[in-house]
């Protein structure tokens, strides 16, 4: 990812021509970030991806949706979702068997420990 | 398919709880995912580009495409937290015998430092072990369940980027063509304007007024030739009359 400061990114937003009330809210939401991170960068691009669409439609152009390019391309993109999100499904998964094995180990070496704490205590007496 | 946006409807923001209703929750998507494959056959006899989808995915795409892709960076984020609260609650569901809770290993270092050895057995050792083992393994856990959010977000927004570039590709490529056409339509329409203008400020010029000024002019001087020739043939009949 290339580097960008907050203030580049506030002086590129401040050179577009959009509406003062857009452009106000949106230079807001940049100084109130901590950092250029990838949530502001996700945010930033959806909300100029959002004007680009209504610049199209207010152009009257619209997306042609019967067009077969247009409908692999979306179906490209929502496979790759899917699979996005099964993958970070059958990770959370993995996480959560892990987990338990972490937790059952644990309480095992712990019920070993007490017996033996407790066997040792019957010897002594 | 599953409508993500209530994965992990149990989490609730800031709290670590897990929310007993999670399984139910759960067992309902699965009901909601077999109702998804019932109706797909059912969308694609209709034939249209969204139906063969079925219609709980064009419905999900489209709120995608409405909405943006807040409702992944939500399932995931309260994915992640909802691990970390799972993870939490088993540090302290299985670590949280009084005795063993408060002699962390730290503890039983400044206790054996003091000189307290006697306080200080084998078994207690072992337990701050234990403890701190899993507590170690815990937090790799969270760590990677952070990755794995942050992995999905990634992968996503690429997916997103690349279908959003080829319709800005494809949109743009469409208004030039429309531009080009517009501009076209709008010459000749200023061309034939022109020459509507041209035609009013003809038909309204004080040269127009004064054509016909001069025109009635003319026929005014036209008059004396006119009895002239009338004279003429007056005179010609009188000659062949002799």
């Amino acid at each position: 990812m290339s580097q960008i400061t907050k203030e580049e990114l506030l002086n590129k937003i401040k050179a577009l021509d959009i509406e003062k009330v857009k452009k106000d809210a949106i230079l807001d939401r940049i100084q109130s970030a901590s950092e250029v991170d990838n949530d502001l960068i996700d945010w930033l691009k959806s909300e100029v991806q959002t004007l680009i669409d209504n610049g199209f439609a207010q152009a009257g152009i619209t997306d042609d949706e019967n067009d077969p390019k247009y409908q692999a391309k979306f179906k490209e993109m929502m496979s790759e979702i899917d699979a996005a999100e099964d993958g970070f499904n059958q990770g959370i998964k993995k996480l959560e068997k892990e987990v338990d094995e972490v937790t059952a180990d644990a309480a095992e070496q712990l019920d070993t420990l007490q017996a033996q704490a407790a066997k040792s205590k019957l010897v002594e007496a | 398919m599953r409508d993500v946006r209530n994965l992990f409807p149990g989490e609730r923001e800031g709290s670590t709880e897990i929310d007993p209703t999670y399984e139910d929750e759960m067992k309902g998507a699965e009901r909601n995912e077999q109702t998804v494959v019932m109706r797909a056959p059912e969308a694609q006899k209709e034939g249209s580009y969204y139906q063969e989808m079925g219609k709980e995915r064009a419905q999900r795409a489209s709120e995608t495409l409405k909405k943006g892709w807040g409702w992944l960076k939500e399932k995931v984020s309260s994915g992640a937290s909802w691990l970390k609260g799972k993870v939490e609650k088993g540090a302290y569901g299985v670590l949280a015998a009084p005795e063993l809770y408060q002699d962390t290993k730290s503890e039983v270092k400044r206790m054996a430092k003091e000189g307290k050895e006697k306080v200080v057995d084998t078994y207690q050792v072992k337990k701050a072990e234990i403890r701190d083992g899993a507590s170690r393994k815990y937090e790799g856990l969270k760590e990677a369940g952070l990755g794995l959010y942050e992995r999905a977000r990634d992968r996503v927004n690429a997916a997103k980027d690349s279908f959003d570039d080829f319709r800005n590709e494809k949109r743009r490529e469409k208004m030039e063509r429309d531009t080009i056409l517009k501009k076209q339509q709008l010459q000749q329409e200023m061309l034939d304007i022109d020459a509507q203008k041209k035609s009013l400020e003809v038909r309204s010029s004080a040269n127009m007024r004064e054509l016909f000024e001069v025109s009635s002019l003319l026929k005014d001087l036209r008059k004396p030739v006119e009895k002239r020739r009338i004279a003429e043939q007056k005179t010609r009949k009188e000659a062949y009359s002799l």
